[in-house]
């Protein structure tokens, strides 16, 4: 065959693929927009129930519907992760950087996830400065990584507890998510942050997609953090730590 | 006289005008609703709202479009406008971020609709007392 052919037969191929990848972003964007929308409706009856808006519950019903609340969250995280992971695909990934109090940010997102941890039946702890500390970064994109962290914490962990630690150092501020749960087994610790890997231990008993971890190490990193895990093995827990820059 | 902020709540979803509206009235506030971008324009002519909460894809006037013609009347243009949406790209053909772009266009903020309503509730207290 001549190389004209070649040539010419690759570039359609080419334009074919480039028309799909398009399609793709569409059908993401149209699919994650009609979702999101019952998700949102249903999230926002089980809140205004919960909180007593249509009168007084048994708190066995509040603890259904908090359950309720975390698992249209768990789909929310799931649609946005998707979508962030195909920014990064497509290199257009934007950063909207401003100077934030990260403490503000970090108790908020606590406050927020505590009662989906009590209706799993865990205690969720927050401890950190009284005062306010401002860091350079993306408000939205940070939120994103300690909701992944405290979700896996939460997923992960059957009874005990999660705690979210936050300390000033020096040059930067380091927040932590510890927990009582399975733990890590040294063999996975170098594939934690990887696309797509997760614990072969869970992966039939706990739902999940290996993109979480992933998306906040991208994040992390775009701070100029790091973010990095430790174990003592299995059932022992384990603590996820990420380090931004003051 | 006012004795409570007024918040115009806009979305074609009838649901969430019910929550949001459940929400705000349980925490203080006063709101009105509106069902589309033209409807908004008309409610805040007429009743000039401390605050609307603006969805921007609905049938007919965008969101988008509804709350530049509000700013782009000298009668309501000082009126604050949020975006109140569950659009992770609201303008595609745009790279910034979705806070930058509202504020970019004269708007308060852009808020996430699927997200914790006691946030949502946080992020309105916040724009309020914005002077």
């Amino acid at each position: 065959m001549p190389i004209s052919s070649i040539e010419k037969e690759l570039r359609e191929a080419n334009e074919k693929l480039e028309k799909l990848n398009h399609f793709k972003t569409h059908l993401l964007a149209l699919t994650s927009h009609q979702l999101k929308t019952p998700i949102g409706i249903i999230r926002g009856y089980a809140t205004l129930l919960r909180e007593g808006f249509y009168g007084p519950l048994s708190d066995e019903v509040k603890e259904i519907l908090s359950k309720i609340e975390f698992g249209t969250e768990e789909v929310v995280a799931l649609v946005d992760n998707i979508i962030d992971l195909r920014k990064v695909e497509e290199g257009r990934l934007q950063y909207q950087m401003e100077d934030l109090d990260f403490i503000k940010l970090a108790r908020q997102v606590s406050e927020e996830m505590g009662h989906m941890a009590m209706s799993c039946g865990l205690d969720l702890d927050f401890s950190g400065p009284d005062h306010v500390v401002m860091i350079h970064g993306d408000g939205q994109k940070l939120r994103h990584v300690i909701q992944n962290l405290l979700d896996n914490a939460i997923k992960y962990t059957k009874k005990g507890f999660v705690a979210v630690k936050v300390e000033e150092k020096e040059k930067e501020i380091v927040l932590s998510v510890s927990d009582s749960g399975i733990g890590i087994p040294p063999k996975v610790m170098p594939y934690l942050f990887k696309e797509f890997e997760r614990d072969e231990r869970v992966k039939k008993e706990i739902h999940g997609t290996g993109m979480g971890l992933y998306i906040a190490k991208i994040f992390v990193e775009a701070h100029g953090g790091t973010i990095w895990a430790e174990s003592k093995g299995i059932d022992k827990g384990s603590t996820f730590f990420i380090s931004i820059p003051k | 006289m006012r004795t409570k902020p007024l918040i115009l709540v806009v979305d074609d979803e009838h649901e969430l005008l019910e929550i949001m509206s459940l929400k705000l009235m349980g925490s203080g506030f006063d709101t009105v609703v509106a069902y589309n971008g033209k409807e908004a324009v008309d409610a805040a002519k007429k009743i000039h709202p401390d605050l609307i909460l603006m969805d921007i894809q609905m049938p007919g006037e965008s969101g988008t479009d509804a709350a530049l013609e509000i700013k782009q009347n000298p009668d309501t243009k000082d009126i604050k406008i949020a975006f109140l949406s569950n659009l992770k790209d609201p303008w595609p053909q745009t790279f910034a971020p979705r806070n930058d772009l509202a504020k970019n266009i004269g708007m308060e903020d852009f808020i996430d609709k699927t997200g914790d309503l006691n946030a949502t509730l946080a992020k309105v207290r916040e724009i309020l007392a914005r002077k």
